[in-house]
């Protein structure tokens, strides 16, 4: 017994969560100051998975608040496309107008993401930044090619998604917004199999030679790996009409090493390419 | 410069009436409801947020209190299930789930009647669809969830039919 609750399968009590210091700050530079001060600071977004890493094993020195902090609530059009505020919710955003009228594929993805009772609450930022394989934002931000904003004492600095993963993101650096281009944007999708799970974002952008397609395939223990086709210049319904070459074509780029406890080479070759046929055929629906 | 604190004056509404009090950063709100404030219908499940059991709503949105911070709901507008009921009447909501027996155990059922409070406010009339998608924010390991559905559609429809809409 004690190896299986040591081992974090059986939750223990939020009560044993020890004496912890908080800070709110209200500005970027209050969040800094606490971030630089804080002995081992915890960013608290949406905050509804922070007790479940709590009981994982995560000992915060401090929590650091940022729900007072309006700048990072704010979704703003801008000369490329949208910037979204680290601490946007899941419903506030997918319901945002600018969200839907310059990547409505995105904004129906984006309510997709966990159930309504999280999406009042949680966060895109805080989803990205769990780092948790089973999460769908860095998924969407990944085929989204998203630029990622992040404050730091030694100034600002963009990354991409996948340097999430890779521990690039400096200690103490906070995500301040999400940028994502529009203005190329023809079409965006997201499909999730049954278990095995196999998880699939979409995403088609013009450009001059023809159309880009960018695809994050991702598994329940697997994060992001993306697969890119340049296609000829046509319309969606031409696209459409060649789904299933287009998508073997964007399979046959996966890695050897995608292979998870349950999802095997082949079966993610053939799963996944499968949905990455129904979702392009869909696109001629919109 | 913010300041760190380690304990939070906090003020909130709580079922209509004015809460004041004194938390440690690290209270939960289930463990502020349930333990110190003896309302004993916020249930504790699985601790980590996922099964719903522990459902408050705050300024009318459902959150999991098991995963929430005491200090998140400072000047907020808190219900819990025990809010519901008036005048030893229970809701429309409440009766609905008496009526289709929609509970066996009945550990989620707090948390399901919140959450059903939460969704006819944003679909006073859901379809069966929706209804599926809210409910399924929740656990119930009892009654397969067929009674929980039809519970929520008969009390979308005795609240139409109250309110005029």
């Amino acid at each position: 017994m004690q190896l299986v609750t040591t081992a974090g399968l059986v939750p223990t009590s939020a009560r044993s969560l020890g004496p912890t210091r908080l800070y709110t700050p209200t500005c970027l530079a209050e969040a800094l100051d606490a971030l630089s001060e804080a002995s081992n600071p915890v960013l608290l977004a949406g905050g509804t998975d922070l007790v479940a890493a709590f009981n994982e094993g995560l000992a915060p020195g401090e929590l650091v608040n940022l729900s007072q902090m309006q700048e990072l609530r704010a979704v703003r059009a801008t000369p490329s496309g949208l910037s979204i505020g680290a601490t946007v919710t899941h419903h506030a955003g997918c319901t945002d107008p600018l969200v839907r009228e310059h990547a409505a594929g995105f904004a129906q993805a984006w309510s997709r993401i966990s159930n309504p009772r999280i999406r009042f609450t949680a966060t895109l930022g805080g989803n990205l930044m769990a780092r948790r394989v089973r999460y769908e934002g860095s998924i969407l931000l990944t085929a989204a090619r998203a630029r990622l904003e992040f404050a730091t004492a030694a100034g600002a600095l963009q990354l991409a998604p996948a340097d999430v993963w890779e521990g690039r993101v400096p200690a103490r650096a906070l995500l301040v917004a999400i940028g994502i281009q529009t203005a190329d944007l023809l079409w965006f999708s997201y499909e999730r199999s049954m278990r095995p799970l196999i998880t699939l974002a979409v995403c088609l952008r013009k450009n001059a030679s023809g159309v880009m397609l960018t695809c994050a395939v991702a598994t329940e223990y697997l994060r992001p790996a993306v697969l890119e086709l340049s296609l000829p210049d046509g319309d969606l319904a031409a696209l459409a009409r060649s789904a299933r070459a287009i998508a073997r074509d964007a399979f046959a780029q996966l890695p050897t090493t995608f292979v998870d406890p349950v999802v095997t080479h082949s079966y993610a070759m053939a799963a996944g390419s499968a949905l990455l046929a129904r979702q392009l055929a869909g696109a001629v629906h919109g | 410069m913010a300041e760190a604190v380690s304990q939070v004056s906090l003020q909130f509404n709580l079922n209509g009436r004015q809460i004041r009090c004194e938390v440690p950063v690290e209270r939960t709100l289930a463990d502020l409801l349930h333990d110190d404030l003896g309302l004993t219908g916020t249930k504790l499940g699985c601790s980590r947020g996922v099964c719903g059991a522990c459902v408050t709503l705050v300024d009318g949105k459902p959150l999991a209190s098991c995963s929430t911070f005491a200090f998140q709901v400072q000047g907020s507008e808190v219900q819990s299930i025990e809010g519901l009921a008036s005048d030893g009447r229970l809701s429309v909501i409440q009766q609905a789930f008496v009526s289709r027996s929609a509970f066996q155990c009945g550990y989620c059922t707090a948390g399901m009647v919140l959450l059903t409070r939460a969704l006819l406010e944003h679909h006073p009339d859901p379809d069966r669809d929706t209804i599926v998608e809210w409910i399924s924010s929740n656990v119930c390991r009892c009654t397969g969830y067929a009674l929980i559905i039809e519970a929520v559609a008969e009390a979308a429809r005795v609240l139409r039919t109250e309110t005029g809409k």
